[in-house]
């Protein structure tokens, strides 16, 4: 069943149509905000909250659009409040160590090793400004063109590709100073021999 | 650096059919191009590697019946106003009804109250007292030392705060502020950028200092004001 027959029926009064497409996209949603965020608990309230609108607002959504850019729409726009919120909450409270930044739980992760995996793709992509790491989650992990991009954050495609290439440039450095680039050099050695 | 550019274009397939066939041939051809090309590739692929975790299935099937409670107790907390509202509208006018029917507080035939002989007589003997005064203290007052419970003053109104934080870019009076995407960035950065001097001035105009600002902020406050300088349109 596509999105726009659970869509109608949810409308219908069908609640387990609402739960199908919570099931969904639950991970997307929760992928998404996790990756713009940086921790599980941001992301948890996050995925939540996209459910509570999309529960709400579902009446008003047309299907013009598809149902996954409206849905991703939701879940930038709350996800850049909460970086946001979060921002203006670490400004004023200098020496508040119980900021959500800090804590370092990652309750989604298996084990600890796709936690600590977790951590260290955390680590990178906050490394890249907010612009740069936007565009470049939804490129790079959504899979998204860049008209679609465009449609969820008003912005223009130039700009988008912009902020990509420069994501993937920053994104590429920060993965050779991680791992070092001795295997590289080693095939391209191989290469050369052979 | 144009190395780089072509191989991220190449890989976006942004360059069409001819840029990608001319790309690839000079893969063939350019070692260097084709070791910048693989280190690339290989950063990327390790990068792909740390996204691809394994999730706890337990969270994710947690996620619908959590909202579902949430959803429930949203749907209480809208229901129990409308009860209290509902009953206390029955409420009032039924017990101002009862009252005006019983009217508890007239007593129809009051009974004067009368002392008994010995208590007239005692109430007879009994010499007023003119009570004055003292003129020295019997003790020297005993100090106490008073302790305030810390209370959350409102050192300033809520259109105050806001008017401070909106207009504090002008209180830097640099042009090194990076210009953002959104309103909230372009405040944000500029009260990053407050140097000590401007704080200063701040502090000085305002009577107050960043912490005062930051304890008299609550959760809703930053939420409001988040909301105020990056407002959700969904």
């Amino acid at each position: 069943m596509n999105d726009d027959e659970l869509v109608k029926r949810f409308l219908d009064g069908e609640e387990s149509a609402f739960n199908q497409l919570a099931r969904k996209y639950q991970q997307k949603i929760y992928w998404h905000a996790r990756r713009l965020t940086g921790n599980h608990f941001d992301a948890d309230d996050i995925l939540q909250e996209v459910l509570m609108v999309m529960y709400n607002k579902l009446k008003d959504y047309k299907f013009e659009s598809s149902l996954y850019t409206w849905i991703f729409k939701i879940t930038y726009t709350r996800s850049l409040n909460l970086i946001n919120k979060n921002k203006l909450k670490k400004f004023f409270s200098i020496g508040d160590e119980d900021t959500p930044e800090i804590r370092g739980d990652d309750d989604v992760a298996r084990d600890v090793e796709n936690r600590e995996k977790l951590r260290l793709l955390d680590k990178i992509l906050k490394e890249l400004p907010v612009k740069q790491r936007e565009v470049f989650v939804m490129r790079h992990f959504d899979e998204l063109s860049y008209e679609e991009i465009a449609e969820i954050t008003g912005k223009s495609t130039g700009g988008l590709k912009a902020n990509y290439f420069h994501a993937l440039n920053k994104v590429t450095s920060l993965m050779e100073r991680e791992y070092g680039k001795k295997e590289t050099d080693l095939r391209i050695l191989g290469r050369q021999a052979g | 650096m144009e190395k780089k550019k072509r191989i991220f274009e190449y890989l976006d397939a942004r360059q069409g059919n001819t840029g990608t066939d001319a790309f690839e041939a000079d893969l063939k051809n350019d070692d260097a191009l084709y070791g910048e090309f693989l280190a690339v590739k290989n950063s990327l692929a390790k990068f792909d590697a740390l996204a691809e975790v394994e999730p706890d299935n337990g969270y994710f099937e947690s996620v619908v019946p959590r909202f579902r409670e949430k959803l429930e107790a949203k749907r209480s907390r809208a229901f129990a106003p409308l009860f209290w509202k509902l009953g206390g509208a029955v409420a009032v006018p039924a017990l101002a009804v009862t009252l005006f029917i019983t009217q508890p507080w007239t007593v129809e035939n009051p009974v004067p109250v009368v002392n008994s002989p010995v208590t007239e007589t005692i109430i007879a003997k009994v010499e007023p007292k003119t009570v004055t005064e003292p003129t020295t203290a019997v003790t020297a007052p005993v100090a106490r030392v008073a302790k305030a419970v810390p209370v959350r003053q409102q050192l300033f109104i809520d259109s105050d705060k806001e008017e401070l934080l909106l207009n504090s870019e002008d209180l830097t009076g640099d042009g090194t502020l990076i210009s953002s995407h959104n309103k909230f960035e372009t405040v944000y950065s500029s009260l990053l950028g407050l140097d000590k001097a401007t704080l200063a001035d701040a502090v000085d105009k305002y009577g107050f200092s960043n912490e005062e600002i930051a304890q008299n902020l609550s959760d809703e406050d930053i939420q409001k004001l988040s909301e105020t300088l990056t407002p959700v349109s969904n």
